[in-house]
């Protein structure tokens, strides 16, 4: 029985529908570019949709799509072609949303840049995304434990690095609890 | 249950993926233990972050190009997505999609273009016969650009195309593939010419194409074009006469022919007199030296442009008729001979066209872009850094060797890391301002928020410089060589700077200063800065000259395979003369002392530009070569290209577009040199004229130090980096005379006295009046009070010194061409005066006041000085 987690879509658009934003989102997350985000979402959806009849639902077709916007992202990164600019390019939107909320998310995508590739993936995967860990495992590829522990070491050197007293990290954006580098900072960007 | 356990498993229970068991373990640990509750709040806090991400969607376009791109997406795709979970997927690429608001505007530039094309053609002539089209039809037939087509489809008539790649697959368009197709005048060929880059297109590089939209249809074109068949060539070819002028608007009128005619019996005018042969030795001279030279041996009146005349040139011809030297020169420097007068009795100006101009200005541009890109490119290096903490930053200079690792250091020891991330943060105007010059400078306190540094980057900046100070002296030397790094101060102040320097040809230098200011005691602040070179940019006009190759075919011929040898007779001072104390025996040559090595050796006319540059004379020293390979050699060393042209040697300089709006006319560097003679040394008058050069000549440290070492105008160093007086001196000189008169003499120059463009300059030359800790009100701005004291080079000066003997340079500054003189006079200041303390001065300025009771201010060559004198 098909769950509707297992379900093949019926076509393209309710293929990306159901799953683009998700999948957009992790690309951008990967990428930190809006432009190479939808370069790569466009490649996972055009290859997921082509494959679909290879889709063989034994995990739910997310966890598929995650794996396949993974894999491409692992060619894009070797490729050498992945692009630096900061996740929150949008900053310069005409009606920036400086929110506290938004504030710790650019702290903590900067946090996120600095840390290695393997744990900043299974980071944004189970943290973000809101996989599980045996799902994130199957999108890396890698045993559960694996995951377990590079969440567990992502989130202590995120900590660390978002420490505020911490001093020496190049604060490139702000974090919350230094409200009188805040606007400094944005009027930077 | 351990720390370590619990730590372990504290993410997947705040994941809600741990059993109930080891949740209430957790969860008990949690309430004995402060340390991992702590963490567990992080954690949890750093979790609510991360999910406070997931509002972010994607662009609505995307669905419907990515629906787009799937129909056109070729069947090799499919192979990929089935090869995908075997491991052996192929690579692929997108669908083109506009990249950021950038894209989004190249693709409106492009519609409006298509627009602007199509207005055209209906203006354009029928097309010739042959052509299938009619130009209508030409733009409906265009193929849109793959910019606008990826957003604007309805633009493009001709819809998407696949081109296919190297290996013969079909590729899905991208946005860089997609050529136009080079059109010819009346249509459009596909078959016959090689498609063109868009980005030739946009740019208007192709020259077909920008005749086809713009030159084409100008009804006076064709008017002209015939009276240009009809006119000849000058037989003396190096002279340009005026056009015919005239107003008819009959294309066949008499008034026409009589102009045409009248010019073609002027151009077949051969000037006998221009074959008298002359013989010049001329080295360094002017145009105009050496129009005076050539007049008298051909007897014809001759003169330089004013916009020529103070050009340089080095003519050593023996023998050679008038009208080839006359030939040599137009032909070395794109300039004209202009003919006046009458029939025996013409008179010959030599002038520079508009044309000449801005070809000469192109270069300079595009010279300065391939700089700029290569700048660019190497800064591009740095990308990856600009996330790293400092002790990233330090773990990688560590771990780098050579060149990397200096470079490296040099963002954490001399204050490069400030530089790196303000550029990396210009805004397109800060970038622009840049590279026309101007420094930016970015503070914690700047009023313009876009030059403000955060307070968060304080320490990190302070940390990038390895300077340590003694705080506790106000003693300048002992103050910056203490043991404490300037990071631990506290109050100290940093400031960055970013700087493109484009002294030398060619070549772009990218400048990261960090000053820092610290109150070194209750009345007195201590600033001092360090810098550092981010990247370099250089142009092809460095590139070395490759004569041997340009010149292959006289290789091996005569007079060119006659062996000589050359050394150059020294006539400049260096710098490495000035430092070692060489007061003769010079080293230095320029390349005007070469080509008469090479002209006394070999007897080859030469004929060549001059720009002022040094170099060791041992540069050009050559024991029995051929005059082909020596030629070549010091063509190198000189930056010189060289061409054979009759019987003269033409040697041009690669960089000449460049040198020559750097080069100090000679005139004025006679003048000075003569004016610069002991013992009264300079007059201020000079030493102002020097300040209202144009900064690209004193900019150039290469001709700095020609004027300075090989003229022995060492006051020039004044207006020429690293001094920094270039400001002060263009100050004094923009004031009036009672205005000068009064800031040189005891009575004071009051701010009040100084027009408004002067207070403004004053304010921007001393931008610490706006630092707000000093609360400086317009009332006490106003009682600032102005002086200056000009000491020549040769002059001696005294200053009184503090007690530990440290040069105290105030509003005291004693000058005396005498030393013993002035010992006497510093002896009534101060008794403990000693002919130690009396020193020579190299040239200098002191520009200082004081601001009511409050503050002092001054600086010079050699100090800068900010104090407070009485109580706040």
């Amino acid at each position: 029985v098909e769950t509707s987690l297992h379900r093949r879509p019926d076509s393209f658009e309710a293929l990306y529908r159901e799953h683009g934003e998700r999948i957009y989102r992790f690309c951008h997350r990967l990428c930190r570019h809006r432009a190479d985000a939808e370069d790569l979402t466009q490649e996972v959806f055009i290859l997921a949709y082509r494959g679909l009849a290879g889709f063989d639902a034994r995990s739910s077709l997310a966890t598929w799509l995650y794996r396949i916007a993974y894999r491409r992202w692992q060619r894009f990164r070797s490729s050498g072609s992945v692009d630096t600019v900061a996740l929150d390019e949008g900053l310069d939107a005409p009606s920036p949303d400086l929110s506290a909320a938004r504030l710790d998310r650019i702290a903590l995508d900067d946090a996120l840049a600095q840390l290695s590739e393997p744990l900043r993936e299974a980071f944004i995967l189970v943290k973000a995304e809101g996989l599980k860990y045996r799902e994130a495992a199957e999108v890396l590829g890698v045993p559960q434990g694996t995951v377990q522990s590079r969440v567990h070491a992502a989130v202590t050197e995120l900590r660390a690095l978002l420490d505020p007293n911490r001093g020496e990290i190049w604060p490139r954006r702000p974090a919350r609890t230094r409200p009188a580098c805040l606007k400094e900072a944005v009027d930077e960007l | 249950m351990s720390c370590d356990r619990v730590s372990e498993a504290l993410n997947a229970w705040l994941d809600g993926e741990v059993g109930l068991l080891a949740a209430a373990r957790i969860r008990r640990h949690l309430r004995r233990c402060a340390a991992c509750a702590e963490y567990a709040r992080a954690a949890q806090a750093i979790s609510r972050a991360a999910r406070s991400w997931r509002g972010e969607g994607p662009p609505r376009a995307l669905e419907s190009r990515m629906a787009a791109a799937l129909d056109s997406a070729p069947a090799a795709l499919l192979d990929q997505a089935e090869a995908l979970f075997a491991g052996t997927p192929s690579p692929v690429r997108p669908a083109a999609r506009p990249r950021g608001r950038r894209l989004a505007a190249m693709a409106g530039i492009v519609a409006a273009g298509a627009a602007a094309a199509t207005a055209v053609v209906f203006l354009t002539p029928p097309a010739p016969e042959g052509s299938s089209r009619t130009p209508p039809q030409v733009a409906a037939a265009l193929p849109a650009p793959s910019i606008a087509s990826a957003s604007l489809p309805e633009t493009a008539s001709g819809g998407r195309e696949e081109h296919p790649d190297a290996s013969g697959d079909p590729q899905p368009q991208h946005r860089s593939a997609q050529r136009w197709v080079r059109p010819t005048l009346g249509g459009y060929s596909r078959a016959k010419t090689p498609p063109l880059e868009d980005t030739a297109y946009l740019d208007g590089r192709d020259s077909d194409l920008r005749q086809f939209w713009v030159d084409a249809g100008r009804g006076a074109a064709g008017l002209i074009g015939e009276i240009e068949r009809q006119l000849i060539t000058p037989k003396d070819d190096f002279v340009r006469l005026p056009a015919p002028r005239l107003a008819d608007s009959a294309a066949g009128g008499a008034a026409l022919k009589d102009a045409v005619d009248q010019y073609n019996r002027e151009a077949s005018v051969v000037d006998t007199r221009l074959s008298r042969r002359v013989t010049l030795q001329l080295k360094a001279a002017s145009l105009e030296e050496l129009c005076a030279a050539l007049q008298v041996q051909a007897a014809v009146r001759l003169h330089a442009g004013r916009g020529v005349a103070d050009e340089k040139v080095t003519v050593l011809v023996k023998d050679l008729p008038a009208r080839d030297v006359m030939r040599g020169v137009a032909r070395l420097f794109g300039y004209y001979w202009g003919r006046n007068g009458e029939g025996g009795s013409y008179s010959y100006e030599l002038v520079q066209d508009l044309r000449s101009r801005l070809v000469e200005e192109e270069l300079r541009n595009s010279d300065a872009n391939a700089a700029l890109l290569a700048l660019d490119a190497e800064m591009e290096r740095y990308r990856p850094l600009l996330g790293l903490t400092p002790e990233q930053l330090r773990s990688r200079v560590a771990a780098a060797s050579g060149p990397e690792k200096a470079r490296l250091q040099g963002l954490l020891e001399h204050g490069g890391w400030g530089g790196l991330q303000a550029y990396s943060r210009l805004s397109p105007a800060e970038r622009l301002a840049l590279r026309s010059g101007e420094e930016i400078r970015f503070s914690l306190d700047a009023e313009n928020p876009d030059r403000r540094l955060p307070a968060v980057w304080k320490r990190p900046l302070l940390q990038s410089w390895n300077q340590k100070v003694s705080l506790g002296t106000t003693n300048g030397e002992l103050f910056w060589n203490g043991t404490t790094p300037v990071a631990d101060v506290p109050g100290a102040v940093p400031v960055v700077t970013l700087r493109m320097n484009r002294s030398e040809a060619g070549q772009l230098n990218l400048q990261a200063g960090l000053n820092v200011t610290i109150q070194a005691s209750e009345m007195e602040w201590k600033s001092r800065g360090t810098a550092m070179s981010l990247a370099v940019g250089r142009s092809p006009s460095v590139a070395k000259p490759d004569n041997g190759a340009a010149n292959a075919a006289l290789k091996g011929r005569p007079p060119f395979n006659r062996v000589i040898s050359l050394a150059p007779k020294p006539a400049y001072r260096t710098r490495a003369d000035y430092e070692a104390g060489r007061d003769k025996d010079f080293t230095g040559v320029t390349s005007a002392e070469v080509w008469e090595a090479l002209h006394h050796e070999s007897g080859l006319n030469v004929i060549a530009d001059f720009y002022t540059r040094l170099h060791p004379h041992t540069a050009f020293r050559m024991e029995r070569v051929s005059l082909f390979d020596a030629l070549c050699r010091a063509g190198e060393t000189l930056g010189v290209r060289w061409k054979k042209d009759g019987d003269a040697l033409l040697c041009r300089s690669t960089g000449y577009f460049w040198d020559k709006v750097k080069e100090v006319p000679k005139r004025q560097l006679v003048r000075w040199q003569q004016a610069a003679r002991p013992p009264d040394g300079l007059p201020l008058q000079d030493l102002l004229e020097m300040g209202m050069l144009s900064d690209a000549q004193l900019d150039s440290l290469v001709v700095a130090e020609g004027v300075v070492y090989g003229w022995g105008i060492e006051e020039y160093a004044l207006v020429t980096p690293p001094g920094r007086l270039r400001s002060q001196v263009r100050f004094v000189a923009a004031l009036a005379p009672e205005q000068r008169r009064k800031l040189f003499s005891p009575e004071a120059l009051l701010f009040g006295d100084l027009n408004f463009a002067q207070q403004q300059e004053f304010l921007r030359m001393n931008p610490w009046v706006h630092d707000p800790n000093l609360q400086l009100r317009p009332e006490l701005l106003a009682q600032t009070r102005l002086n200056a004291l000009y000491a020549p080079a040769g002059v001696y000066w005294w200053a009184p010194r503090d007690p530990n003997g440290s040069l105290q340079v105030r509003d005291v500054m004693l000058t005396d061409r005498s030393a013993e003189k002035l010992l006497e006079a510093a002896r009534r200041i101060d008794a403990a005066a000693g002919p130690h303390q009396i020193q020579r001065s190299e040239g200098d300025l002191l520009l200082h006041g004081r601001i009511g009771d409050l503050l002092k201010f001054g600086r010079s060559r050699t100090h800068a000085f900010v104090n407070l004198i009485g109580p706040r």
